[in-house]
């Protein structure tokens, strides 16, 4: 099972089985002999149907997607054309209307992910602390909201958010409000309920990054005379930089491709890019329009996913 | 001071869901919280409505599906991926993730496009397709994570000891790996009975799911019936899914 | 002057006791050494020492001082980890810079500092290197600059050679104990391994189940164990249980054999004896008892014989593996004796 390995001391020839021809050579003057092997074909049998699956039907799909935001559209009409061009992308680009929907999409999905840091660190911070049972307790309790579907989710914060919902109410008997603020049908309710919904990732993340720490390099720190604070700074929050940056990758890639929460609670006052592309796509039916904009959707986070994967890789590097 | 920080962002997280049991309680003709009175009053009207009862078979007998699919494709997959060292092993791994990443509201328009040029439009099938590819990625993740929980030389034993390659997947991986497995498998059942975006371009009118029912009723109306169905469902993934991670992670550690 | 003093100091968790009533005093400029199995309490008691652990009881004192509730931070003590505890993302100039811009020390002071601690452990030029560009070795080296750039009241070593390879830790031990020296900072080292506590140490404490059995030089702690638990860790030990009654010893089967005065009063009793301090004769000489060589057994420049006695004890004999010394082969007759005074008798 393990004769694909590409490196092997002499021994292992012994045990491979007589069909894989090997050419040894006698390897350097300490005795590792060096080996050439035709590949196995074993990992490939076992990756093949998968592959076959994402093959078809993701890239595929994708692909003809491509070619559909590149065909001609006729409303009402013959629908599809059968030409090429570009207008999708134009239309698109040159409307400020449609502009204005992408800003707020990149706008919502930072600021959502910003929340999430703020709120997710102390939280992974604290579970990463944690032994054993408290810490498995922990563990599910950031957990559970996870398993617990986005759309209920979201009908939780919709009661909790409304003009007479609880979190108004509370404010304003607390004092802090004099009239109700709006919060449904607006961005900062999409944020609020849209961080809720991805903060469990964050955490994971954050978490898994913070437990690769050596604990020991915390003794070092205090022994060595750093108090609470210089520890965060220098030691804690530089070493889990990685969680930091895989964990934002997927709060914003999450963000900016959310449907449910933005269409509940910002609704049709506040199209964003995810409810853009379904508005096309399955009331309007213009699919060519619809696959326009879902490429500017990719477009754009491959772009900053690239950009973020840079500073996280120079970071690595500086580390 | 960092515990109390963290108690109230730990409320933050369970808010939403404890509103929603809340309410599902509620005498009120409209989900309040906090809720007045008690009644199940809720909870018999979701029964007493078919297209509830309905999606629900329907959503559970989807996601048994994809879940099948999911875990034989994802199990393989993370076996090559984790026990061997190939050419490409690095991008193939990759791009077997990659569905977790990608944004689902593109993936749904895709596949709605390319259905409709297959004849898989409107059909159960195309769904476990989708719901396939969907969740095909977390059963990677677990079983990865299993297998590289346990010593490959109980393995090169076992082959050592005579046994073939498929008699050692059976007998010495596949009883280790199993707490990964399943895992890997309620995750993907819960995600796939929760799916709401790919469902929601893909689905016809007699295709619809328990998600898409309650996304299109919380949609145009509230009632404390959605907050009812949704109590069943919290309860019911927090039965089966909690002694499951309790498991593997009990493993992990 | 006594630079550490630990009073009566005890760790226990739940119904376990970790650390019971351990009390020592080291003297300023000396390295004392706790050496035990895994779970004896060393560790234990080192972290106490640097404050990462809170005692249930007990006092330590620096110079005089009840530091017993101060943090760790504030301690003034340099610790070297296992694990080196070396900052992945800092070179090695910043690491080693870590502690004296924790404490505040003037910029200007700082590089001079760094660069002396570097060269006193023979890694000028490495600055700014990153650990995981450095050996195992070098990366030692680096903990250790770390903490003696700060010029510590105390230094703590936490089984630091244990990662090392072999030749590599002989090596270490010799070089730590220079610097020690050299430096004259006071320090503790836990370790398990007897020979690295035998080398290194001015006194060694024999930690079994979280007390101090006896605390001695090295000599003392192997030619004159205190304890049953001591002769048996430290070294190889002929142990025959027995009682004392009258001055004399008789083992378990009956059988009297010579020993030393007995400290403690009749009673049960423990006969000690080094293989190496056994002869070895032909069977029948006088003043010897019998036996049968029933195991041999080369141990690089010696050979280990195990005798049989009639009465069923087992006696092991070293002895050097000289040219034209006589050997004995495997069901070989022969007799064992050694003198009254090389035998200790333990409590038990």
């Amino acid at each position: 099972m393990h004769h694909g390995r590409a490196v092997g001391f002499g021994l292992e020839l012994v045990r491979l089985p007589g069909r894989d021809v090997h050419r040894v050579t006698q390897g350097t003057a300490d005795g590792i002999l060096r080996r050439r092997e035709r590949p196995n074909t074993t990992p490939y049998l076992l990756i093949a149907p998968n592959l076959v699956w994402l093959l078809l039907f993701m890239a595929g799909a994708l692909v003809l997607l491509a070619i559909t935001s590149l065909r001609g559209y006729e409303p009402g009409g013959r629908g599809i054309l059968e030409t090429w061009e570009l207008t999708h992308y134009a239309q698109f680009l040159g409307d400020p209307f449609f502009l204005g929907v992408l800003w707020r999409s990149l706008v919502i999905s930072t600021e959502t992910t910003i929340v999430c840091l703020i709120l997710g660190f102390p939280l992974a911070y604290w579970l990463s602390q944690l032994r054993g049972t408290a810490r498995a307790v922990l563990y599910l309790a950031v957990l559970i909201p996870l398993l617990t579907s986005a759309v209920v989710r979201t009908f939780g914060w919709m009661i909790l958010l409304s003009n007479n919902g609880f979190l108004n109410k509370t404010l304003i008997n607390l004092g802090i409000l004099s009239s109700p603020m709006r919060l449904m049908y607006n961005e900062t309710g999409i944020i609020i309920a849209l961080a809720e919904v991805l903060l469990p990732f964050m955490v994971l993340a954050l978490d898994a990054a913070l437990l690769n720490i050596d604990r020991q390099l915390y003794d070092a720190a205090r022994n060595l005379g750093a108090g609470a604070v210089r520890i965060f700074f220098q030691v804690t929050l530089p070493l889990s930089m990685p969680g930091v940056i895989s964990g934002s990758v997927l709060v914003f890639t999450l963000a900016i491709s959310a449907y449910v929460t933005p269409a509940l609670i910002g609704g049709p006052r506040v199209p964003v890019m995810s409810t853009t592309i379904y508005q096309q796509g399955i009331a309007l039916l213009n699919w060519p329009f619809g696959a326009a904009i879902a490429f500017v959707l990719l477009v754009t986070l491959i772009l900053l996913l690239a950009v973020l994967s840079y500073v996280g890789y120079r970071f690595a590097r500086a580390a | 001071m960092l515990i109390a920080v963290n108690i109230l962002i730990l409320l933050y997280l369970v808010a939403p869901v404890i509103v929603v049991v809340a309410t599902a309680f509620t005498t009120t003709a409209y989900p309040v919280f906090p809720p007045q009175g008690f009644t199940f009053r809720w909870f018999e009207r979701f029964l007493s409505m078919p297209e509830f009862t309905e999606a629900i078979r329907r959503s559970a007998l989807l996601a048994l599906s994809s879940t099948t699919v999911a875990t034989v494709l994802g199990t393989l997959s993370a076996l090559s991926l984790v026990r061997y060292r190939f050419r490409g092993r690095e991008a193939m791994s990759a791009f077997m993730l990659s569905p977790i990443l990608f944004p689902t509201i593109v993936f749904g328009l895709a596949l709605l496009v390319f259905y409709s040029r297959v004849g898989l439009s409107g059909s159960f099938a195309g769904l476990v397709i989708a719901h396939s590819v969907l969740t095909t990625p977390f059963v990677i993740r677990l079983v990865m994570a299993s297998l590289a929980e346990f010593d490959p030389a109980v393995e090169e034993a076992s082959r050592n000891l005579g046994a073939g390659w498929w008699r050692t997947f059976l007998q010495v991986t596949l009883p280790l790996i199993r707490p990964g497995v399943l895992a890997g498998a309620v995750f993907a059942f819960i995600i796939s009975f929760d799916e709401l975006v790919v469902t929601l371009f893909l689905a016809g009118p007699d295709m619809t799911t328990l998600p898409v029912r309650i996304y299109t009723y919380v949609e145009f109306s509230s009632d404390p019936t959605i907050s009812a169905i949704s109590t069943v469902l919290i309860v019911a993934w927090m039965l089966i899914g909690v002694p499951v991670y309790a498991r593997f992670l009990s493993v992990k550690h | 002057m006594i630079d550490l003093e630990l009073q009566n100091l005890t760790k226990t968790y739940g119904t376990t006791t970790a650390v019971d009533d351990v009390n020592l005093a080291v003297e300023a400029g000396e390295l004392v050494a706790f050496l035990g199995p895994s779970g004896c309490g060393k560790t234990t008691t080192l972290r106490m020492v640097a404050g990462f652990i809170e005692p249930t009881a007990g006092a330590i004192l620096v110079r005089g001082n009840d530091i017993t509730d101060l943090k760790p931070n504030h301690r003034d003590m340099g610790m070297v980890f296992q694990s080196y505890a070396l900052f992945p993302h800092m070179t090695v100039e910043r690491n080693v810079a870590f502690g004296l811009v924790a404490r505040g020390v003037p910029r200007a002071d700082i590089a001079p500092k760094v660069s002396a601690a570097l060269d006193l452990v023979g890694l000028a030029g490495f600055g700014d290197r990153y650990p995981k560009q450095l050996s195992g070795g070098q990366q030692q080296r680096v903990a250790l600059a770390r903490v003696l750039a700060l010029k510590p009241k105390l230094l703590l070593f936490d089984e630091p050679l244990s990662n090392l390879d072999a030749k590599l830790r002989v090596q270490m031990r010799h070089e730590i104990r220079e610097l020690q020296k050299g430096v004259g900072i006071t320090s503790l080292f836990v370790t398990h391994d007897q020979e690295e506590a035998m080398t290194i140490a001015d006194r060694i404490a024999v930690m079994n189940n979280g007390r101090i059995d006896q605390i001695g030089t090295p000599a003392e702690i192997y030619d004159h164990p205190r304890t049953r638990f001591v002769a048996d860790f430290i070294g190889t030990s002929n142990l025959i249980d027995g009682r004392v009654a009258g001055g004399r010893f008789v083992s378990k089967s009956g059988l009297e054999l010579p020993c030393g005065p007995a400290k403690a009063g009749d009673g049960e009793a423990v006969l000690a004896v080094r293989p190496e301090k056994v002869e070895l004769a032909d069977a029948g000489s006088p003043d010897a008892l019998s036996g049968k060589v029933t195991r041999v057994t080369k141990l690089g420049g010696l050979i280990e014989y195990a005798a049989t006695l009639p009465t069923g004890e087992i006696v092991l004999i070293h002895q050097q593996d000289r040219s034209g010394a006589k050997t004995r082969a495997l069901g070989d007759d022969i007799a064992v004796s050694w003198r009254p005074e090389d035998s200790r008798l333990l409590t038990i």
